[in-house]
């Protein structure tokens, strides 16, 4: 074999090692237990998990969403800008404040204005779940609502941590005014093989979507994700302790 | 350089005007020492606290004072705390006695047993609203490093928005507000403020000098953990008139009741021109609340007479992370339901310079109030210049 072939076969192998370490740790799941997910809340790339912010925690968020994926209405067709704080306010309640406009057009106003409660039921413990009830988007516009139970639970195989989570939505409280998100069954998994690093598959309710979190210095978080697999959005987060 | 050597002994005056004397200045009792209420009063003040006094009770050293150097009161007791831990001597507590404009607040024990390095761990001492068992030598001891007289002309930040229009969509004007503080005597208070607005996107026509707070502020403390504030003068924003609020504390600050009255009328200065209504606005008040002292969370109901005779009611859900608060509020009056944040976070640093005859420092914190629906304005309420959360704020974690 000449020497160009064997570089060849090289690039091949290693892609083909890239591949398989992401394809196993998607299947093998992961989690980094409380990271802030596309939508603003504690979650994977989008749905939100069980568990939720650690009390006295707040978290900033800047999102970059793909066309067709942030439900802005009557601006599908351009990217959506996603400014979130989220805040561990109790020891079992989660709250999240967000910001969404179109991007790609001249800014007319601050944009929709996005509030969320979730409670958690059930702390997360050796071996239950943590289990949260979540209501996005209750008052305004409520072009985000949802009403969801979910529930998610971690296992550490030292240095990895794998995790599950699963969920219900429904319009409960009759909220939704255009549409609803996390509607019927949710769910996803990730897999974190170091603590600064988890990748993420999910089923949103509507399409799969995947992604990939960096966390490379202490608080910050960089999201890159997939969108229905094909469409690309990102975010950074950066967290503190209030006390 | 000769004559700037002649303007040296000036420049110290005013140094010494604006900053104090240096730190430690005064006397310094030995570690281990024995308690002497001399030494320890004189230690306190040479600290930067005000108002200071103490009494040794038999088991007990008792302390009072006021917390003019500290940005945070539950701070400035621990520090005092661990100032003064080493030094009990045969005593088996401290009991450290704040107090606010002279206004006794309260007691916080500390134990001998606590050791000097208690600031560093965030304190540990029991507080309590109660003032039983307070020796009357303690209350009617003569007190050092006066507060009463003194200026402080302290600097807030100032910041307002709201909704504009789809070219502009958030409007806002800020600026600084050096406010001019004498406390007179106890519990009684002179404030005289200026609003310098730097940035004025706002179509309020307001002028860019304007008058802020102008009050006399009397706190008083009745028995049964009950304070009385009452308040006269130009308030914030545009309102000038007076009001009476009362409030009763349990003694460990869990639960509060009270009321507040106020007859006020517009004011405003816009266009170089004074613009007063008659003040014949009445506003009428009920309050309760429930506050949790280790999760620092207060909630609280109140219902009434708000400002344009909006009857209505108002619950507010706060929750104090160390010196930042934030919090949500809903009100409902026939304005209409509105909803938002509050916010106070912490200015500048954690230590003030000492206190003196004139004192330039940063406002302790900045305050802001968020509302979903700006054109909602039920359930507003008027600032007066002191809060009754001050009373019992020392207590949060």
């Amino acid at each position: 074999m000449t020497k160009a072939g064997r570089d060849t076969v090289d690039s091949l192998a290693q892609l083909v090692r890239l591949g398989a370490v992401l394809i196993a740790g998607s299947l093998l799941m992961s989690s980094e237990a409380r990271a802030q997910s596309l939508t603003g809340t504690t979650g994977l790339v989008s749905i939100p998990t069980g568990r939720i912010m650690e009390d006295s925690e707040l978290r900033a968020g800047l999102q970059w969403i793909a066309p067709g994926h942030h439900h802005f209405y009557g601006h599908h067709t351009r990217r959506g800008l996603v400014q979130s704080l989220s805040l561990g306010f109790l020891p079992f309640l989660e709250v999240d404040l967000r910001l969404t406009r179109p991007l790609d057009v001249p800014r007319q106003a601050l944009g929709d204005r996005m509030v969320s409660f979730r409670v958690q039921l059930i702390d997360e413990g050796a071996r239950r779940p943590a289990l949260a009830v979540g209501m996005h988007d209750i008052v305004g516009t409520r072009l985000y609502s949802a009403t969801y139970v979910v529930a998610s639970k971690e296992v550490r195989i030292t240095p990895a941590s794998i995790g599950i989570t699963a969920g219900y939505g429904e319009n409960v409280l009759d909220l939704a005014v255009y549409d609803e998100q996390f509607v019927g069954l949710f769910g996803g998994v990730s897999v974190a093989p170091r603590p600064w690093l988890a990748l993420m598959a999910e089923y949103d309710g509507e399409q799969p979507n995947a992604g990939v979190r960096i966390g490379p210095l202490r608080g910050f978080a960089v999201l890159l994700a997939a969108h229905d697999l094909d469409a690309l959005s990102g975010g950074m987060t950066y967290t503190l302790r209030l006390r | 350089m000769g004559s700037l050597l002649k303007l040296r002994p000036l420049f110290t005056v005013v140094a010494c005007l604006l900053l104090g004397a240096p730190e430690g200045a005064g006397a310094q009792l030995p570690e281990g020492e024995p308690a002497h209420a001399d030494g320890i009063v004189r230690l306190l003040t040479s600290r930067g606290f005000s108002n200071a006094g103490a009494v040794v009770d038999g088991q007990r050293l008792w302390v009072t004072l006021e917390n003019t150097r500290y940005r945070d009161t539950r701070r400035a007791l621990d520090e005092a705390a661990a100032l003064l831990l080493p030094m009990l001597g045969d005593a088996r507590e401290l009991v450290l006695v704040p107090t606010r404009d002279g206004v006794m607040l309260g007691k916080s024990v500390y134990s001998a047993a606590e050791g000097p390095d208690l600031a560093e761990r965030g304190g540990a001492a029991s507080g309590s609203l109660s003032l039983a068992g307070v020796p009357p030598e303690l209350i009617s001891a003569e007190r050092a490093g006066r507060s009463f007289g003194r200026v402080d002309v302290v600097v807030h930040p100032w910041f307002e928005a709201a909704f504009g229009d789809y070219d502009n969509p958030i409007r806002s004007r800020g600026g600084v507000a050096p406010e001019v503080r004498v406390p007179l005597r106890t519990g009684l208070s002179l404030s005289a403020q200026v609003l310098f607005t730097l940035q004025d996107d706002l179509p309020t026509g307001e002028s860019r000098v304007r008058p802020g707070l102008v009050t006399l502020n009397q706190a008083v403390r009745l028995p049964r953990n009950v304070f009385v504030v009452a308040a006269a003068g130009l308030f914030t924003p545009n309102r000038y008139g007076a009001d009476l609020h009362a409030r009763a504390y349990s003694p460990d600050a869990r639960w509060f009741a009270g009321g507040e009255v106020a007859t006020t009328g517009l004011a405003s200065f816009a266009r170089e021109e004074w613009r007063l209504a008659p003040a014949a606005e009445r506003t009428a008040l009920a309050e309760a609340g429930w506050r949790s002292t280790r999760q620092g969370l207060t909630v609280q109901g109140t219902a009434g007479t708000f400002l344009r005779d909006q009857k209505g009611v108002r619950m507010d859900v706060v929750r104090q992370f160390g010196e930042v608060d934030l919090g949500w509020f809903v009100t409902h009056t026939g304005q209409g339901t509105n909803a938002g944040a509050t916010l106070r976070i912490p200015l500048g640093v954690a230590k003030h310079p000492r206190p003196g005859p004139l004192r330039v420092r940063l406002a302790d914190a900045f305050h802001w109030e968020y509302r979903y629906y700006g054109f909602v304005p039920g359930g507003r309420r008027f600032r007066t210049g002191r809060t009754m959360d001050d009373f019992a704020r020392w207590m949060g974690p």
